[in-house]
């Protein structure tokens, strides 16, 4: 009752105060520039865990009730080698009817973690498939690629041996990554990893374009067929 | 004075059964200090039983002598005899007239353990006795009633000198008695002179130890003694306590004492003593306490030395506690005037300088700076309180002390009750000597609260780790806890801090509509600005609670979280549908909340996703007819008659299924046209969508599913109810992953 007063005089007195706080706070929003962008794209047959590593990554928890993603977005602050970055992570689903549905995230996607469960032979298979629609629609043999084997923390049943998946990623001149959603286990890792590789291309680019000029053409470019 | 009279007869009466000369039957009693005859119940002679003198004889004669009279009766059983005897002892030792000092000290000088004269000497040893004693309370009493104070001490001197030499006397007169078996009656009459005596002894010398303490020596210049010097308060000191014994002692002195002349005026004396020094007390203490509260407000004023200086007058404040209230109200006075100035400069100096630090620092600086003023604060008012306690003896009760200086033993209740006059005059004092610190304090934080949008909550979290201890429960900000003073003022700066606070998070809940109204001028609502707002509040709040309790915190969010999800809810823009306004802003507000990992919101967090997938489904259902609306339309119709009972290949019989009809609605959407749709349908959403809130890919992934299950439906229904009729939609579902990809590749 008390604080109800309370709040309702307070209300009342500092209305000049909090438009002048609001107008702070407009302005400071203004100078802190959006930082960079990182867009990475979850890939992987259902089940293997990449939501589970998406929720690791992003909130420190754990979820062990699978519940089957169609497609989540998540965007987060981090801080890249000092530099600070927004990571944009698309979850996406492991079962889809169509994998053309996939074209539109996939060309959206700036680097992509390949996930599979070191339990699961069939989702170390899937991965080729992942890959080749991944090439196919950015067309692009270099672009930011992880290979990660989840479920580290189940050694004991791992059916998908070591050198197979080393043997792949070097066939692909990618890294491979063993992590734990479980146990959080390389999971900073895989991302950073991977946004390191998004950044170090972003540059490459504008060093091939040779400067802003090229890139702002480039835009004007991408404009012209919206 | 118990001089009492002794009788040798003690209590009882002794009778004896006797018969006289014509043979009648009378009785002879002895009982205090006289003899009775008597017959029957009639009483017939009486005599001093001093002036008697009782005979037996063998044969069972009887005689008593009395102012040379004799009388004599025959007495046969044996009971009467032994009493007869007894009577002739209690005769002999029954007391006489005034006998002198001198003349018993001759007396005891020659006398010799005689058995023939045994019986006159011993009656007239118990007759010089008895006046000896008379004597020696008369000229006590002379002595005390005709000396004035300063003459008390010689004369009770002199009598506890003259009370030595006749215990000395007395001891010598017990040897003489036992040494002479014939006189056992001197010994009786010994040993009330000697336990007279000695009484007189222990009255005079309790009387001297009471009134005439070593340390009252000097009574008339107790208060010219320097109080400058330690030897001269230790000297102080001890005269004072003496004094104040010795005083103490009349409300314990039996009325017989006080009614003695010499007490009196040696009691008006020591009471003048006592004002003359308390006086000179006062005085001095005043003094000091001027002196030093000059100092202290001199520049660069030494801090706080003025409680070691003073504390070596502890003793002495409660010395005049006791026995000069006033001067001890004044002097507390004298003080709490001094030092409060004092204190209200040094608490205001230090505000000011955390305010013009405050504008500056940096943000994460009001912390510090806050701290640094309550860290004065708290040292500030431990240091007095503690010197307060001590100096003005808050928790002793002082008057109802015992008299030697130590506490008294006192019920629980009593106890209780001492505690709470004893809180209740420190309040008074903490309250009097810093009447201005918590507005001081309030101030500052209102200053920070205008200063910085997370200026109160700063100081919520500052106080707040004081007040509870790192780390939330647990911490009682220093022993003593409730009952400190430092308390009461971080108290206050919690409430101001707290309200603030909550101040600061209503006035965000009250700006919620505003965010609306802004985004209403954007070309796409897009994420509400509340959201960031939300999350940089939490990132900054995040670290201001990092070490303390973060109850309110908690609080903060769920009441901001739960009126953001009413807000978005009633949202509405001008451009963007209601649905796209919400399911952006729902995923914004749920990723917000899960990111906090606060076990209060997890309801919040579910509601909030479930409300998303809500508006997500929403928007999907509603836009993805649009590229072939009224081929839905007319399916959704099929639908509703097949529901209701129409069977599916009977569905085309009625006009407005017909194939005909279908065949029409079909002609209205070419292949070609279909493609253009769902391009334009992928726009529409891209238009719609906003870029931060980053859900084009997972609305577009929805629509594609849900139009290609839309497709494959229609297939089937046109499969079931127009068979063979050769319809087909305008593009297989191969056509429009196709064209998906298309659209994938051109955006």
């Amino acid at each position: 009752m008390f604080s109800a007063i309370t709040y309702e005089l307070s209300s009342k007195f500092l209305e000049e105060h909090k438009c002048t706080r609001l107008l702070g706070s407009a302005m400071s929003k203004k100078p802190a520039a959006q930082p960079t962008l990182h867009k990475v794209i979850m890939v992987g047959s259902g089940g293997v865990g990449k939501s589970a590593l998406t929720l690791q990554f992003m909130y420190d928890e754990f979820v062990e009730d699978y519940e089957p993603t169609k497609a989540d977005s998540y965007r987060k602050k981090v801080v890249l080698d000092g530099e600070e970055v927004q990571i944009d992570i698309l979850d996406t689903a492991g079962q889809e009817d169509y994998a053309a549905i996939r074209d539109n995230y996939f060309r959206s996607g700036e680097g992509f973690l390949c996930v599979f469960s070191i339990t699961e032979p069939e989702s170390f298979d899937a991965t080729q498939e992942f890959r080749e629609q991944i090439l196919r629609v950015k067309n692009d043999e270099n672009i930011p690629f992880l290979l990660v084997g989840n479920k580290s923390d189940l050694g004991d049943k791992r059916r998908v041996p070591l050198d197979a998946c080393r043997e792949r990623a070097q066939l692909w001149q990618v890294p491979y990554v063993e992590t734990s959603a479980k146990t959080r286990d390389n999971v900073d890792k895989v991302f950073f990893d991977l946004m390191r590789e998004i950044r170090s291309r972003k540059s490459d680019d504008s060093r091939a374009t040779n400067g802003d000029v090229k890139r702002t053409k480039r835009r004007k470019i991408k404009c012209n067929i919206l | 004075m118990k001089l009492e009279e002794t009788s040798g007869l003690g209590e009882s009466a002794i009778t004896a059964e006797v018969f006289n000369a014509s043979g009648r039957q009378q009785r002879l009693s002895a009982e205090g200090g006289s003899l009775t005859l008597s017959e029957g119940n009639a009483r017939l002679r009486s005599w001093p039983l001093h002036v008697v003198r009782v005979k037996t004889d063998t044969s069972g004669g009887v005689s008593i002598e009395a102012g040379g009279e004799t009388l004599t009766w025959s007495c046969t059983d044996e009971r009467s005899r032994i009493a007869l005897a007894q009577m002739s002892q209690a005769a002999h030792s029954a007391p006489v007239g005034p006998p002198s000092d001198a003349a018993l000290a001759a007396l005891l000088e020659d006398a010799e353990p005689d058995d023939t004269d045994a019986e006159r000497r011993v009656k007239r040893l118990g007759e010089r006795l008895a006046r000896l004693d008379a004597l020696n309370v008369g000229g006590m009493l002379a002595a005390a009633t005709e000396g004035g104070g300063a003459q008390l001490a010689t004369r009770l001197e002199a009598g506890s000198a003259a009370g030595a030499a006749l215990s000395a006397r007395l001891s010598r007169l017990e040897a003489l008695t036992r040494a002479a078996p014939a006189a056992l009656h001197a010994r009786s009459g010994a040993a009330r002179a000697d336990a007279a005596a000695r009484a007189l002894l222990v009255e005079l010398h309790e009387i001297y130890e009471w009134l005439d303490a070593p340390a009252l020596r000097d009574l008339d210049s107790l208060s010219e003694i320097s109080l400058a010097s330690t030897e001269g308060r230790a000297r102080a000191l001890s005269a004072a306590e003496a004094l104040r014994n010795a005083l103490r002692g009349e409300r314990t002195a039996t009325p017989a004492r006080l009614r003695l002349g010499a007490v009196r005026e040696r009691l008006r004396r020591l009471e003048r003593a006592r004002d003359a020094l308390a006086a000179a007390l006062a005085r001095h203490l005043n003094n000091a306490l001027i002196h030093l509260a000059n100092e202290a407000h001199a520049p660069a004023a030494p801090r706080r030395r003025h409680h070691a200086d003073l504390q070596p007058y502890a003793p002495f404040m409660r010395w005049l506690k006791d026995m000069d209230e006033k001067a001890h109200d004044g002097l507390v006075k004298v003080y709490v005037g001094t030092w409060s100035r004092v204190y209200e400069r040094e608490v205001h100096a230090a505000c000011e300088s955390a305010r013009a630090a405050l504008a500056h620092a940096p943000a994460e600086r009001i912390d510090d700076l806050l701290d640094e003023v309550l860290t004065l604060v708290e040292t500030v008012c431990n240091a007095e309180q503690d010197f307060c306690t001590q100096f003005f003896h808050l928790d002793v009760d002082v008057k109802g002390e015992a008299g030697d200086g130590e506490r008294s033993e006192k019920s629980d209740g009593g106890e209780r009750a001492d505690g709470r006059r004893a809180a209740g005059e420190a309040r008074r004092l903490r309250g009097d000597l810093f009447p201005a610190l918590e507005q001081e304090l309030v101030a500052l934080v209102a200053h920070v609260e205008r200063h910085e949008p997370y200026g109160a909550m700063r100081a919520l979290a500052c106080v707040g780790r004081r007040v509870l201890g790192e780390g939330g429960e647990g911490g009682a900000g220093g022993e003593g806890g409730e009952a400190r003073w430092a308390r009461a003022a971080l108290a206050a700066v919690a409430v101001a801090a707290k309200r603030g606070a909550d101040r600061a998070v209503a006035d965000r809940l009250a700006a919620l509509p505003d965010a609306v109204k802004q985004a209403a001028r954007k070309p796409k609502c897009g994420i509400l600005s509340f959201i960031p707002e939300l999350e940089e509040m939490s990132a900054v709040c995040e670290e201001i609670f990092a070490r303390g309790r973060r109850a309110d915190l908690d609080r903060w969010y769920l009441s901001l979280a739960t009126a953001m999800l009413r807000a978005i809810q009633q949202a509405e823009h001008p451009r963007t549908p209601r649905a796209v306004v919400q399911l952006e802003n729902y995923h914004r507000l749920h990723a917000c909340v899960s990111a906090l990992r606060v076990p209060a919101l997890d309801a919040l967090r579910r509601d909030a996703k479930a409300r998303y997938a809500d508006a997500l489904r929403h928007y999907v259902t509603q836009y993805f007819g649009r590229p072939l609306e009224k081929l839905a339309q007319f399916f959704e119709g099929v639908g509703e008659a097949v529901a209701a009972g129409v069977r599916e290949d009977e569905v085309c019989y009625r006009a407005a299924f017909s194939k005909h009809e279908l065949r029409r609605l079909l002609g209205l959407y070419p292949a070609h046209e279909v493609r253009k749709s769902l391009h334009r349908l992928y726009r529409t959403v891209e238009k719609h969508l906003s870029e931060e809130g980053g859900l084009l890919q997972v609305v577009w992934r929805a629509m594609q599913e849900e139009f290609i299950a839309q497709h494959v439906a229609l297939q089937a229904r046109i499969a079931a109810c127009y068979p063979g009729a050769g319809l087909t939609l305008p593009l297989s579902t191969q056509d429009i992953l196709d064209a998906f990809s298309d659209i994938a590749r051109e955006h």
